[in-house]
Formats: structure tokens, C-alpha cells, sequence
């Protein structure tokens, strides 16, 4: 049989396959998936987590601003989801990212998104678009503030630290303590962010200020 | 309190003091952290499809798309290098479809053992299931790939080449090979004279 024939018959042979609707890099957001141990680049929650096993929609409870239907602006853009799975790879004990739930939460000045992303274990991570995730136990009355600090040229060099990070409904701004001075820093669509100096070290313990005008310290 | 930071891949920029938010940074050491993800933008639909057609079970193929974009993100050092991005996507799914292939053998060979029939999880039409079918009784799952890889995706053998390391004359041959045996089956099951009765019909 000549090549061109044979050619010709594996084509029509194959061909049912192309109806095969190809599989997509954010579909999976099942728990049952099997997966590496996970990791995570950097960060934490402030607070002890008081809450219990959540559901794996709950982290993002009480967070307006991931609270609507999720949307094509939701969906995670292939290299971030790529960073993620990157960042599993390492090793943790945060849960799969359920890229399948995410939720923006809003657009940085330097046109970085922010979302919100749960986790198989309900755990809550801040994933700053192909540039850094945050992962940790969902947000509730008693730690109701992700506080991350990210100094990547080390202290005293280049650019200062920048503390940012996501809060629970009715909080209205968090104050803080940075090279002796105190700052506080309003809430917007539950997202804050601080630009440190360069000299500038460390963070105290950030104090949040509830919208009915109490406040606490969180440890 | 500590703080904690990814020095490879936060790079702060900015900062305003306050909002609005945010402090944010980019990865302006790592460009081919970018590149990847355009090739993911362009090629995932693509590649999605051939590995669904692979392996044919969905859930195995949504994780193995992971994967595949997993190792090409860790893998990016190498697209400075790579002539043909598309083909290294491919390369780098094939090898992992390849290897969840070898796997599943593996534990058909156990499950047949013990009990008969073990389908495809895809709920598929008559006519894919067939060709699914046939594909696995006649051809190892490297030629399968290829066929796949050829007639299906439209790469070439220079390309199959590059993805699998092997020399364009060497792809030849084994594509070759897997045609004949393909045809053969084909042919022993009646299923060629079916489909020239459908080309006249």
C-alpha cells in the first residue's frame, strides 16, 4: 500500500478523535485530585485560626468583595496558575489551590490583579498576580487580617519592605508600627497596602480597627 | 513579627504609602516566566485536547495539563534555547502522558487479573471509543502519541524529532510502523471497507 494511502487511512481512522473537547488548565477544581505535597512562596495569617475545618467555599466568606458569582475576570491567567502548581510542588501543608474558585479582588497600581484563592484543606491564600501567594487559615472575628511583609533586596538596600494583605468585612483600616513610626493604613475592597523605607526592619504587630469603632490588637 | 519573602520571585517595585493598594512587583529577573505564560495563553486549548485524546480519561488529562504546565514553568530556563516553543509544550506533555500511560498498564495488567473489562472514562460517542479501542490493542502507547501527535496536531517529523530527541529519519520509521500496524487492524476488523462506504456515501 503507498504511503499517501496509508496516510490517508490513519487520518480517517483518527479522525473521531478530533471532537475530543480538549481538557483546560483551570477546569479542575475537584478536591479528589491527586497532587504533590504543596508549598507556599511566602507569608502568613496574623492571628491563631480559631475556626474549624472549613467547607471549601468558606475562606472566602465574609469577604465582599469575592463575594459574586465567579466570573471570566475570576479565572486565573495560565501563568499564575502555573506559579501555583509551582509553588505545590514545594511542599506544604496549605491544601490544592482550588484555581476553580478563585476570585478577584481587585487591580494593583502596577495593573498586578489580587485574588483570592481556597484551598482543599479551607485554607485562604492571597495570590498576587505571576508574583507571590500567601496562604493561610481563613479570616474570622479573631483574625480577621492577612498582614504579608515582602522585602525581596533585604533590609537597608534598595526598595523597602511592603506590607499588604486582605481583611474581613468591617474592618476599616490597620495601624502599625514601622521604624518608629506609627502608620495606619485604610482599608478599600477589603485590600490594603503599605510601601515602607528602605532602613526600615521590621513590623509590629498590626492593630485593626473594626467599622464600629473598636478595636484590637492581633498577635 | 517575621516576615517572610521569596527573594527569586517578589520583586517589589512600587509603593505608594497607604492606598490605594498595592504594593506590587513584577518579575523583571525572570522573563521567561512571561513568555510561558503566553505560550500557555496560546497553546492550552491545544494541548488540553491532545492529551485528552491521549489518555482518554478526562480527570487524568486535567491533571496531566497541570503538570505539564507545571514542569514547563519550572522548565523555562530553556525556552532561550528552544527553536520551537510549541513543539517543547508538546514534548513536555507527551512525556508526561506517556509516563501516566505506562502507569495505568501497569495497574490494568493487575486489574485484568482479576476481573475483565476496564473502559475508557470518558463518556464518548460509539465512533471515538472504537478508535480509542483499537488504538490500544495495536500500537504501544508511544506510537499512539505519535500518530496522534502527526495526524491529528499536523507536526511534522522534524518537529516529533525535537520533542522526542530522536533523529527526523527515526520518527519516520516508527510512524511508519504504527501506520502498517494501525491499517492492518483496521483492515483484519473490516473497519477499512466501513469507512469506504461512508467516503462513497
Amino acid at each position: 500500500m503507498r504511503i499517501e494511502r496509508q496516510e490517508e487511512l490513519v487520518r480517517r481512522l483518527l479522525a473521531p478523535l478530533e471532537r475530543v473537547e480538549p481538557v483546560t488548565l483551570v477546569s479542575n477544581d475537584r478536591g479528589r485530585r491527586r497532587r504533590r505535597s504543596l508549598a507556599l512562596a511566602v507569608a502568613f495569617v496574623v492571628g491563631a485560626g480559631g475556626l474549624a475545618a472549613a467547607a471549601v467555599s468558606g475562606p472566602l466568606n465574609d469577604i465582599f468583595s469575592a463575594a459574586h458569582p465567579r466570573s471570566a475576570a475570576d479565572v486565573l491567567d495560565p501563568g499564575t496558575a502555573a506559579m501555583l502548581r509551582s509553588d505545590e510542588a514545594r511542599g506544604d501543608a496549605f491544601g490544592v489551590r482550588l484555581l476553580g474558585q478563585s476570585r478577584l479582588l481587585g487591580t494593583l497600581p502596577m495593573r498586578r490583579r489580587v485574588y483570592l484563592v481556597p484551598t482543599s484543606k479551607g485554607r485562604l491564600c492571597v495570590v498576587v498576580e505571576r508574583l507571590a501567594e500567601s496562604c493561610g487559615d481563613p479570616l474570622t472575628q479573631a483574625a480577621p487580617l492577612t498582614f504579608t511583609v515582602v522585602d525581596p533586596d533585604r533590609a537597608g538596600r534598595g526598595e523597602g519592605p511592603v506590607a499588604y494583605g486582605v481583611a474581613r468585612d468591617g474592618v476599616v483600616s490597620v495601624s502599625f508600627t514601622v521604624g518608629g513610626r506609627r502608620e495606619t493604613v485604610p482599608i478599600h475592597q477589603n485590600l490594603f497596602a503599605f510601601q515602607a523605607r528602605p532602613t526600615d526592619r521590621s513590623f509590629s504587630a498590626p492593630t485593626v480597627r473594626f467599622a464600629d469603632g473598636t478595636s484590637e490588637t492581633l498577635r | 513579627m517575621t516576615v517572610g519573602a521569596d527573594s527569586v520571585r517578589v520583586r517589589v517595585r512600587l509603593g505608594l504609602r497607604g492606598l490605594p493598594p498595592i504594593a506590587a512587583g513584577d518579575r523583571g529577573d525572570d522573563p521567561p516566566a512571561e513568555q510561558v505564560g503566553e505560550l500557555f495563553v496560546l497553546h492550552e486549548r491545544r494541548v488540553g485536547r491532545y492529551l485528552a485524546q491521549i489518555v482518554g480519561d478526562r480527570s487524568l488529562a486535567e491533571d496531566l495539563l497541570q503538570d505539564t504546565f507545571h514542569d514547563a514553568f519550572r522548565a523555562r530556563a530553556q525556552l532561550a534555547q528552544v527553536r520551537n516553543p510549541e513543539a517543547w509544550l508538546f514534548g513536555i506533555a507527551r512525556h508526561r502522558a506517556l509516563a501516566a500511560l505506562r502507569r495505568r498498564r501497569r495497574f490494568h495488567r493487575a486489574l485484568t487479573r482479576l476481573e475483565r473489562g476496564f473502559g475508557w472514562s470518558l463518556e464518548e460517542e460509539p465512533d471515538m471509543l472504537a478508535v480509542r479501542d483499537l488504538l490500544e490493542r495495536c500500537v504501544s502507547p508511544e506510537e499512539r502519541s505519535l500518530l496522534v501527535l502527526r495526524y491529528l496536531h499536523g507536526f511534522e517529523a522534524s518537529e516529533l524529532a525535537e520533542m522526542t530527541g530522536r533523529t527526523p529519519e527515526a520518527i519516520r520509521q516508527q510512524l511508519s510502523r504504527a501506520r502498517r500496524k494501525l491499517v492492518a487492524a483496521a483492515g483484519a476488523e473490516g473497519r477499512l471497507s466501513k469507512l469506504d462506504e461512508e467516503a462513497g456515501a
